[in-house]
């Protein structure tokens, strides 16, 4: 029967539900819900209504996307979404995506050293406490399609990268803390695409969410100053490091400025930019319209696969010889024996084109070609980790090919002195 | 710290930038969104409204006194608009009765739960819908009805528990 108690628990109940109530009340609350089944009923409901309404909300999320794209496109902003379709130019959306995510990963471990000017110490340490921030990318990768990605990042909940093609929303990438999966949600193609990565790979991807991964350049190589100038209506300073460090020579030349405002001392604009292949390969990604810690929550950071698409699963990543190899041997498979000319998964991918429309025309072409050469990522993750390790390596892939049996298509110096070699035709031995 | 507030962005807007307009939908569609279901009861609707909320406060920024104040601006647009809709809707169906016209419905939500909020009272669908809609805080949903903290949690009370009765009755029939 109910009684004041029971009148007063369901009332505190409520708040315990908006997680306001103190840990004493709330001990009280479960103190009298142990001896009433009647109130226990009541929360058991309550919890019943919440999750009902939490889901709801959920549900609606997508659309509310869908009405924002009405409203964007309406304004001028953007278009609708694209028509469906699974070609290969669509899909490298996600390789691109994925391949700026996993590519990255590594710079991390060869950062090391201390901010040299006060000045810039104060900004380095104001980004390493930022909690969550919000930035647009714009990155230009030729012979890549350009994308502007809008990026949120939160230490507690990982990244979300909304990336528009043309104004049109092609894909979105998740990335939670821990998690040893990307979620791409594919939405031109219709496609929920998964990326495995190993244990390392993940940890190393977590802490590309905290701001300090935007700094790290800077915090790490020598810099120099480069002037002022004023961007968005405020006075910014930059600094640029131009260390081939820091792009790990997966690429012939690279640099990256950061411009701050001298008044706030927040980052306004990061600009990296870097080139390979002699300029076939160019890559620029500018990062700007900066909000630090807007305060994001849980919800800005979930997803759910919307009903129809499909999915593909590119599968785990396979570190050391063994991936290198299965990596350089998937991507041979699929160009008729042709390596890379150089490492970098860019310039793998923006090679493969030719290749890709003879296989599209032969009606070759299809998901297991795109797991196919997402495979090569493995031997770019190996080449940088050799890269990492100072090893000497050298990469020949282009003036050697599968035929070449005889040739060297890459070698590393080992501890004793003698060498690793990988030949033309795969064969993988030591050499004096 | 937010480098971006809504009065930069609405600065941004007024002088034309698109995008930071976005930037504004993007911050607000859940919690307009929110109010429109509130008064309307119906997510098709809902979603027709608020997509015109949006569109009209662009083209009418200049209008709005004190850029930071955009949220609560653009939540009086909307629901202008859903008053506008329901008036316009008890006008059809004035007509519908007086002329025998079969009423055409749009997208209908057929979930215990929709039906069921679409039955609740105004007054407590609303302060559901902006507690869920709008980050879950008693605190903001106090600031967006202008009343009492105290007073906030007592109308989200008594709505599930409304709710909850709508919810048993359909159950049972």
């Amino acid at each position: 029967m109910m009684n004041d108690r029971c009148a007063e628990t369901r009332e505190r109940l409520e708040e315990m539900l908006h997680a306001e109530l103190p840990a004493d009340d709330a001990a009280l609350v479960d103190e009298h819900l142990a001896a009433c089944p009647a109130c226990r009923e009541y929360r058991d409901a309550l919890l019943e209504d919440d999750r009902l309404l939490d889901q709801m909300t959920r549900s609606t999320v997508e659309r509310i996307s869908r009405m924002e794209e009405r409203v964007m496109e309406s304004i001028g902003t953007r278009g609708g979404r694209a028509q469906r379709s699974f070609g290969w130019w669509a899909a490298r959306t996600a390789l691109a995506a994925a391949a700026a995510l996993v590519v990255i990963v590594g710079y991390n471990l060869i950062f090391r050293g201390t901010p040299g000017d006060v000045v810039w110490a104060r900004v380095i340490e104001q980004v390493e406490k930022a909690q969550d921030y919000i930035c647009r990318i714009d990155r230009t990768a030729i012979p890549w399609d350009s994308t502007e990605s809008v990026a949120y990042f939160s230490k507690k909940y990982g990244q979300k990268k909304a990336i528009y093609i043309d104004g049109k929303l092609a894909a979105e990438v998740f990335v939670r803390p821990g998690d040893k999966t990307i979620h791409l949600l594919h939405h031109k193609d219709q496609a929920y695409v998964t990326i495995g990565l190993g244990s390392e790979d993940a940890r190393k991807l977590t802490d590309m969410t905290s701001a300090e991964d935007l700094v790290e350049y800077f915090r790490s190589f020598p810099y120099r100053e480069i002037g002022t100038r004023t961007i968005d209506g405020a006075e910014a300073s930059g600094i640029e490091v131009n260390d081939r460090a820091i792009f790990a020579a997966m690429y012939d030349t690279g640099s990256v400025r950061l411009w701050v405002d001298v008044r706030t001392l927040w980052p306004v604009l990061i600009e990296r930019e870097f080139e390979a292949d002699s300029g076939r390969v160019r890559v620029k990604e500018t990062l700007h319209d900066f909000q630090w810690n807007p305060a994001l929550s849980r919800k800005d950071f979930e997803f759910e696969v919307p009903k129809g698409y499909g999915t593909l699963d590119l599968g785990k990543a396979v570190s050391g010889e063994e991936g290198a190899i299965g990596g350089l041997r998937a991507y041979a498979a699929l160009t008729g024996g042709r390596y890379p000319s150089a490492p970098a998964f860019d310039t793998a991918a923006g090679e493969i084109r030719a290749d890709r429309d003879r296989l599209m025309k032969e009606g070759r072409w299809g998901p297991e070609s795109i797991k196919q050469l997402f495979r090569y990522r493995d031997f770019s993750s190996f080449y940088q980790k050799l890269i990492e390790d100072g090893v000497e390596v050298e990469y020949h892939g282009d003036s050697v090919s599968a035929l070449d049996y005889d040739k060297i298509l890459m070698r590393w110096k080992l501890k004793d002195g003698r060498w690793r070699v990988i030949y033309g035709d795969l064969r993988i031995e030591t050499a004096e | 710290m937010n480098e971006r507030s809504d009065e930069f962005l609405v600065t941004a807007s007024r002088s034309g930038d698109r995008r930071a307009y976005a930037e504004l939908v993007r911050r607000h569609s859940r919690r307009v969104w929110a109010v429109c279901m509130g008064i309307l009861g119906n997510a098709a609707d809902s979603d027709d409204i608020s997509q015109e909320t949006f569109i009209r406060g662009f083209s009418r920024l200049g209008s709005l006194r004190g850029s930071g104040s955009f949220g609560p601006w653009i939540a009086q647009v909307a629901r202008n608009l859903c008053l506008d809709q329901l008036r316009v809707g008890a006008r059809r169906r004035e007509l519908i009765e007086r002329h025998g016209y079969t009423l055409v419905r749009g997208e209908q939500d057929h979930s215990a739960l929709h039906e069921a909020l679409a039955e609740l009272p105004e007054q407590y669908r609303t302060p559901l819908m902006l507690y869920y809609f709008d980050g879950k805080s008693a605190k903001r949903l106090a600031e967006e009805l202008g009343i009492s903290h105290n007073g906030a949690c007592t109308r989200l009370s008594r709505a599930r528990r409304e709710l909850r009765r709508i919810l048993e009755r359909q159950a049972g029939r």
